[in-house]
């Protein structure tokens, strides 16, 4: 090298240039990171995600401790829907033998009686959200439990038994069996008796229970045909207990039963969801065959729904939708009514932002789900059964595209 | 002498700082910069006594991130002047598969350098060396466009972790065999004070998108996750689950409580340094070394956690809730909790990893250096240089491209421009001079931090703002080269 002091001092005199040109920084500021703002990020995708995967029997849908309607299943499997009404009919004995003189004592006679009337209307929830068509059941039945206290009646009659529809249009059956009861021979006990009153009894019961109704009542009457001893003392007040227990084994036939509710639902006006497409895979082990749709609808001025705003199963291209609605089939049974195939659908429904903004714009408030129901081969009159190991596959899931930014997160 | 008083007083004063050294990239041809020797052991620097110790401040920090930069993340926003923004779009452009966040600090106790005859010299030092590694994924900022990809790719969530802190004791040789090839070596004993290692630490996150599909997620874990310290920890209950960390300080307020561990762990390993050097016609210097080849065995608290497992989540089965909510969970649980605490529970039992208290070893990050230095003329050369860092069997290459020349005794002057971390914009600079016994030296591989420190340019701010590495070392070395300060040692 032949002059490095002189190349030395050169490079050490432009590195001290560079480091200290301009000015010497006096604070760690950098204009970038002063002004930023993080107010306005903005985002912008689509997420996806599994919502719903389950299997379903009808048990989950019923309460277990709801004595008004409660689900069994038998030793053979099937469901049976059962429903029960506590004191139905609660006679006295001054009421039975109004003739006689009370209290009364042992050993006097006691002259042949009637008493006979009409329970109140109860309402019958297995039917609750049914609104027309006809549901068959096979083997339905009718059981009366009685506790009796009072000594010297000897029969029970179930004169008419009477459904009622939502107009109160009544259909009646009328019977004329009578049944005997125990009686008890000791004062402050009872003897406890139950009819059976099923399709043996009444053939055409399962025709009687077919139109859906909604309330149920009875035309009862008690009494003895003869004169009687009264083996103990009584007072009047010994009275007759009776509950009715209906039993519906789920060995039935649906013919367009169609069933509807309507909730109510609010929507925000949220624009980060541009839209939503939401899919739904139903694999159908119930022999029931059903074409559902959903309405929005605004609210009426005494809070009832509406006018019909939107529908949800309107895209008709797709495969399982009709001018109806969603059509899900049954799956296949075999002659006994069990299910030996299982149907499955599936169903793709999109809402974007112009939907939803129409049903905000509308006062979109309630949702009603009406869905039409037949059983398997319900037209040739086949009766299917509902097993306890039917189960109904349910997959929803959605994808939402979003477009958002930090402002409105 | 009275500078030499004063050099003296600040020393001292400033040996309550650490001492630390450079394992610049640019240092590698500044052949009268001892710190040169610790990339490549066959380097010899042409001084007889080389001294580093703590009482001669150094300065060093290495921090490198190979994923964005600043011009990357903020840009100015539209319609509002003086006024910036995060800019997504920009960094996921910046962002590669994996990104790399690394860290080095070494400390030097004492490290001393003594060249005897026939061109041999011998070395021995001892540093603490401590280093981050940490790799995250695009997939991050991936996220912000949701998890729905309509080709089914998956979100991969892979990251790397690892962090080593040791100290090495070596005894060091170099020997030049001929007038064109040099020889070095170090033989290191290493003492392990902590590490986490987390060779695979990675979640797939799979959407089914098919059109038949039902939007399914799929969850893929590999997890290798290995930690030991001499600071006694725990993170399981009696049972082996997964508790909270406990960690046992009392070695931290009070070492003297075991010296013994404190000061000699028994996380032992060895390691050794290679290089070798050799001069073509006198011309082209072909140099090539392999560092920091070797292995810890740990082997106070240790912890290896494994864990493989797949999650196909397909939506709630809702059929556990509809009518057992108060059978199940009695009569106050709501179905939110309910729904939670199963999610909980089931994750819990699906991802449970293995833990085992057993003993483990780990590798360094070797770094492997190759390099070319032509002879331009008498006092300016061109380097080339390589350099391989592997980290969990990853390689993380950089290429560094310099001009430098080397004059007198000590005097070292080298300016550089490295592709490294994933870019192209790092222009670096090294000064080192000899006062007397005493060399300084201020070494960088980029520029741009202490660039922008001192000088309030828009340039500055510029370079500032495209950089991903922040560099720099600052130091004293005790040399003696020539036959003034020879103490007569050697001849």
């Amino acid at each position: 090298m032949k002059n490095p002091k002189t190349f030395f001092r050169s490079v050490a005199l432009l590195f001290v240039i560079i480091l200290v040109a301009n000015s010497c920084r006096k604070n760690f500021s950098l204009t970038e990171i002063d002004n930023l703002t993080t107010d306005s990020l903005h985002l912008e995708g689509s997420f996806a995600a599994p919502i719903v995967d389950t299997k379903l029997t009808l048990i989950n849908f019923l309460p277990k401790k709801d004595s008004s309607l409660w689900a069994e299943v038998d030793e053979n499997n099937l469901i049976h829907l059962r429903m029960y009404y506590k004191d139905m009919f609660n006679p006295t004995m001054n009421q039975i033998y109004p003739g006689v003189s009370y209290p009364a004592v042992a050993g006097i006679p006691i002259p042949p009686d009637t008493f006979a009337v009409q329970t109140d209307t109860s309402k019958m929830k297995v039917y609750d959200k049914l609104l027309s068509g006809k549901l068959f059941f096979q083997n339905p039945s009718i059981t009366f439990h009685i506790d009796n206290y009072i000594p010297i009646v000897t029969f029970f009659k179930m004169d008419t038994l009477t459904f009622l529809d939502a107009d109160n249009v009544a259909l009646t059956h009328t019977s004329s069996d009578e049944f005997t009861i125990a009686a008890p021979s000791v004062a402050g006990t009872f003897e406890h008796t139950d009819i059976v009153i099923d399709t043996a009894a009444v053939p055409i019961l399962a025709q009687v229970f077919a139109p859906v109704p909604k309330y149920i009542s009875f035309y009862l009457s008690s009494g003895s045909h003869t004169s009687q001893t009264l083996p103990f003392n009584v007072t009047g007040d010994e009275q007759m207990k009776v509950d009715v227990d209906i039993d519906l084994p789920l060995d039935a036939r649906l013919d367009t039963v169609i069933m509807a509710d309507t909730m109510n639902f609010s929507i925000t006006n949220d624009t980060r969801v541009k839209s939503a497409t939401l899919k739904i895979k139903f694999d159908n082990g119930f022999p029931i065959d059903g074409i559902t749709q959903m309405y929005f609808t605004d609210t009426t001025a005494t809070g009832e729904a509406g006018n019909i705003i939107d529908s949800v199963f309107t895209d008709t291209n797709h495969i399982n939708i009709t001018e109806e609605g969603w059509h899900l089939e049954s799956a296949e049974t075999d002659a006994q009514g069990i299910v030996t195939v299982p149907h499955e659908s599936d169903i793709l429904i999109f809402i974007d932002q112009t939907r939803i903004q129409n049903l905000i714009q509308r006062h979109a408030t309630k949702l009603i789900i009406v869905a039409k129901l037949n059983s398997y081969n319900s037209v040739s009159g086949q009766f299917i059964k509902i097993l306890g190991y039917y189960t109904m596959g349910v997959q929803i899931a959605v994808k939402l595209d979003f477009e958002t930014s930090t402002n409105n997160i | 002498m009275k500078i030499f008083k004063h050099i003296i007083i600040v020393s001292i004063f400033t040996a309550l700082y650490s001492s630390g050294f450079s394992q610049r990239l640019n240092s590698y041809w500044m052949q009268h910069l001892p710190q040169s020797t610790y990339l490549n052991p066959a380097k010899q620097t042409g001084c007889k006594i080389f001294i580093d110790i703590p009482v001669l401040p150094n300065f060093d920090i290495n921090l490198n991130h190979s994923g964005f930069n600043i011009n990357d993340a903020i840009k100015p926003r539209p319609y509002m002047p003086d006024s910036f923004m995060i800019d997504l779009d920009g960094i996921e452009t910046a962002l590669k598969t994996g990104n790399d966040i690394n860290l080095e600090t070494e400390f030097s106790i004492l490290n001393i350098g003594v060249t005897l005859k026939n061109d041999m010299n011998i070395s021995f030092g001892i540093n603490y060396k401590m280093s981050e590694y940490f790799q995250y994924p695009k997939a991050l900022i991936e996220l912000r466009r949701g998890n729905y990809r309509p080709n089914g790719t998956p979100l991969s969530f892979a990251f790397k972790q690892n962090f080593d802190f040791y100290r090495e004791i070596y005894v060091g040789i170099s020997k030049k065999i001929n007038p064109e090839l040099s020889v070095g070596a170090k033989l290191k004993y290493l003492s392990g004070y902590a590490n986490i290692k987390a060779s695979k630490m990675s979640v797939d996150w799979y959407t089914n998108t098919a059109d038949d599909g039902m939007y399914e997620w799929t969850f893929n874990s590999d997890f290798n996750i290995k930690a030991a310290s001499i600071i006694p920890w725990n993170f399981t209950d009696s049972a082996g689950q997964i508790n909270g960390v406990e960690v046992d300080t009392t070695l931290i307020s009070n070492p003297t409580s075991d010296l013994s561990s404190f000061i000699f762990p028994k996380n032992t390993g060895l390691g050794v340094d290679l290089g070798i050097e050799y001069n073509l016609a006198d011309r082209l210097l072909l140099s090539a070394s392999l560092i920091d080849f070797g292995f810890i065995s740990w082997k106070t608290s240790p912890t290896v956690m494994t864990q493989q497992a797949t999650f196909k989540f397909s939506g709630l089965d809702i059929a556990k809730y509809i009518g057992n909510l108060n059978d199940t969970t009695g009569a106050n649980a709501s179905l939110g909790d309910k729904i939670k605490n199963d999610i909980i529970d089931t994750l819990t039992n699906v991802f449970n990893p293995d833990i085992a208290k057993t003993s483990y070893k780990t590798s360094l990050n070797s770094k492997i250096y190759l390099g070319a230095d032509l002879k331009i003329t008498n006092w300016l050369d061109a380097g080339f240089l390589y350099r391989g860092i592997f980290f969990n069997k990853n390689l993380l290459s950089s290429y560094t491209f310099s001009a430098n020349t080397n004059f007198f005794k000590a005097w070292s002057y080298s300016v550089s421009y490295s592709i490294m971390n994933a870019s192209a914009n790092n222009i670096g600079m090294g000064l080192a001079y000899k006062i007397g016994p005493w060399q300084m030296y201020l070494i960088t591989d980029n520029i741009a931090v202490p660039f922008w420190t001192v000088n309030g340019s828009a340039f500055a701010d510029n370079m500032l703002k495209n950089t991903k590495s922040v560099n720099f070392s600052f130091g004293f070395n005790f040399l003696i080269c020539g036959n003034k300060y020879d103490i007569g040692l050697m001849e």
